[in-house]
Order: structure tokens, then C-alpha cells, then sequence
């Protein structure tokens, strides 16, 4: 086996993006939080960060812009409704929360909340 | 019962992250007639006797009651690594919560074993094996994926992934990950370290070479 090494790990950098900027989480206006409870992982969220990644990572400019973390059970009693959920923050807009975020409904909200501007209303749920 | 068991790494490991932990390891073995174990320990906020004691309810009976090693020492960060080594009682309290109850159904099913020891302000330590090959078993799964996600968990701990395949092994430490990309919240440095994981993957798993 040919061992990967961290030199391959900065090429993969490299050849993917020159945006990559190091260290710099303040620069970042808008910030997605997925939901990775056990409930969430269940309904598919490890596939709606893998769209997240994908969707910011080919936009240069949502590179710079937007950051992409996962925590636990939003709801703190995973009760598997509306699952998976993320969180917008956006700065200027009221913070979001959308449910039932499978990977078709990612490019909506980047598209319309992050891009747009826009909430994307049919998808917000109340978490209270 | 999840899908994949890269997807129950990621809970697993979610639940390491939650319990306040500076120090996950996280690591995937695999035999080549096609056992599995992994194991995940850290030094987060463990259980105490009373939770513990619940979770090990889900155990088969003959291991519900056997002695149970304590958690060995505190765990030590990779060397080099920014990240303190552990320290002292932490505020938190694991709670267990249901990727233990979803991982005792998957071994269950498979008909593998599987056992978790902790200790309150200490850490946890869980491991589970199963048989790949069992009609049961979900398949590994997006691993690079998986890994990618952990990494790019809310928190300052440090988390080393280590994965074999008979002989073969590579790792991952985050701390290393983070000196080489940066912010591994930004979505280039996380897909550069999925990425780095598929081709480290695809080598582990190329055959004859």
C-alpha cells in the first residue's frame, strides 16, 4: 500500500482550491450547523453535510463566505421528526432552522437563503 | 439501526465530542476474512456508576456482569499535538443517550460483541466487532465521508482516526489535519480531508498491489 502522507494532504489542497484560507473562521458570514443526533444520522444527515461540502466547495465565493459544522440533536430529545435539521445563521438575517434537509432540498437553501437571500420558507421549522 | 457503519462511527464518535472530550481515538480495524472492530475512546465527561450500569443492561447477560476494567490512563494527545493532555473532573455528564441502544441492536443482529467501560470525569472507552460478511451487517459505507464529519465537529478536541485492513494502516489526526488546511470548518479543508480519506481508502483496499 502507498501510504498517504501529509504532502499528499497539501497537494489535495492545492489541486482543489487556492481559497482555502487558513485560519480565518472570522471572515466567514454565514455558518451551517447540521444536526448529527443519532435521530438525524438515522434520516440521512452525514449525506446532507456530504451536499453542504459539496454545494460551498464549488462556489469560490461561498468558499470564503461560509463555514460548515455539525453538533448534536437540535432538539435535544431526538424524537426523529423532521430530521435531518440545519441551522442558518446568516449574517443580517434572523437565524433559521430548516427540517426534513435531504441532499435535494441543500441546493435550495444555498441557492435561496445563502445566495439568494431569501428563507426558504416550506422547509423552517419551530423548534419550540 | 443505521444504514452504514460509518454512519455509526459518526454517532459514536458525536457522543465522544458531546462529553467534552480533548482526546477521541477513534479506530477502525479490519480483518481480511472480514471482521470488523472498532473502538472509540476519550477523555470526556464519562458516566457515573448508575448510568453506566444502565447501558451495560443492553450487554448479553453472560457479559452484562463480568468484571469490568477500569479505563486505563488518562489519554495522551498525538505527539507534537497543540491539544493539553487530559486533566481533572469535567462538568459534563455522559448521559448514554441512543447510539449505544442502536449499537447493541446492530450486534445483536450480527451476532458480533461489543462492550463499553467508563468512568465519571475520566472518559469512556466502547468497542464492537462484528462480522462483515453476516447477512445482517450494513456495509462500511461512505468512510471518507464519516471521517470528514467528525473532524469537522464543533469543539477543540483533538481526534486521532486510525484505520487497517490486514497489515495495511493509515491514520488521521485532526490537530495535523488542522496545521496542513486550516479552519476545518471551512468546506474546502473539510472536502480536501474527505478527499484525502477516499484515496487513502482506495489504496488500503486495492488488491495485490
Amino acid at each position: 500500500m502507498a501510504k498517504l502522507t501529509r504532502a499528499d494532504l497539501k497537494k489535495i489542497r492545492d489541486a482543489k482550491s487556492k481559497e482555502i484560507r487558513r485560519r480565518d473562521p472570522e471572515g466567514k458570514t454565514t455558518h451551517v450547523i447540521i444536526g448529527l443526533g443519532t435521530c438525524g444520522i438515522k434520516a440521512g444527515a452525514r449525506e446532507t453535510f456530504d451536499a453542504f461540502l459539496d454545494e460551498v466547495d464549488a462556489n469560490e465565493k461561498l468558499q470564503l463566505e461560509v463555514t460548515v459544522t455539525q453538533t448534536g440533536c437540535m432538539k435535544g430529545g431526538c424524537d426523529g421528526k423532521n430530521e435531518p435539521t440545519i441551522s442558518v445563521i446568516a449574517s443580517g438575517m434572523e437565524p433559521t432552522v430548516y427540517g426534513n434537509v435531504k441532499p435535494d432540498a441543500v441546493k435550495r437553501i444555498v441557492n435561496e437563503h445563502i445566495i439568494g437571500r431569501k428563507t426558504v420558507s416550506d422547509l423552517v421549522i419551530d423548534l419550540k | 439501526m443505521h444504514k452504514t457503519l460509518s454512519d455509526y462511527i459518526v454517532d459514536l464518535t458525536q457522543n465522544s465530542v458531546k462529553a467534552d472530550s480533548n482526546v477521541i481515538i477513534v479506530s477502525l480495524m479490519e480483518r481480511e476474512d472480514g471482521y470488523i472492530k472498532v473502538y472509540i475512546a476519550d477523555d470526556g465527561a464519562g458516566m457515573d456508576a448508575e448510568t453506566l450500569a444502565r447501558i451495560r443492561e443492553l450487554l448479553p447477560e453472560d457479559r452484562r456482569n463480568a468484571p469490568v476494567c477500569k479505563c486505563s490512563q488518562p489519554l495522551e494527545s498525538s505527539p507534537g499535538s497543540p491539544v493539553p493532555p487530559v486533566s481533572g473532573e469535567k462538568r459534563l455528564q455522559r448521559t448514554g443517550g441512543q447510539g449505544i441502544p442502536y449499537l447493541a441492536e446492530l450486534v445483536d443482529k450480527c451476532g458480533g460483541v461489543w462492550d463499553v467501560v467508563s468512568e465519571d470525569g475520566i472518559g469512556t472507552s466502547l468497542f464492537f466487532e462484528i462480522n462483515a460478511k453476516h447477512q445482517n451487517a450494513p456495509p462500511l459505507g461512505n468512510l471518507a465521508s464519516a471521517v470528514a464529519c467528525c473532524m469537522g465537529m464543533e469543539g477543540g478536541f483533538d481526534l486521532n482516526f486510525s484505520r487497517a485492513l490486514g497489515d495495511e494502516s493509515y491514520s488521521v489526526i485532526r490537530s495535523k489535519a488542522a496545521e496542513t488546511l486550516g479552519d476545518l470548518h471551512g468546506a474546502p479543508a473539510l472536502a480536501a480531508l474527505r478527499e484525502f480519506v477516499r484515496q487513502s481508502e482506495n489504496e488500503l483496499t486495492k488488491k495485490g498491489d
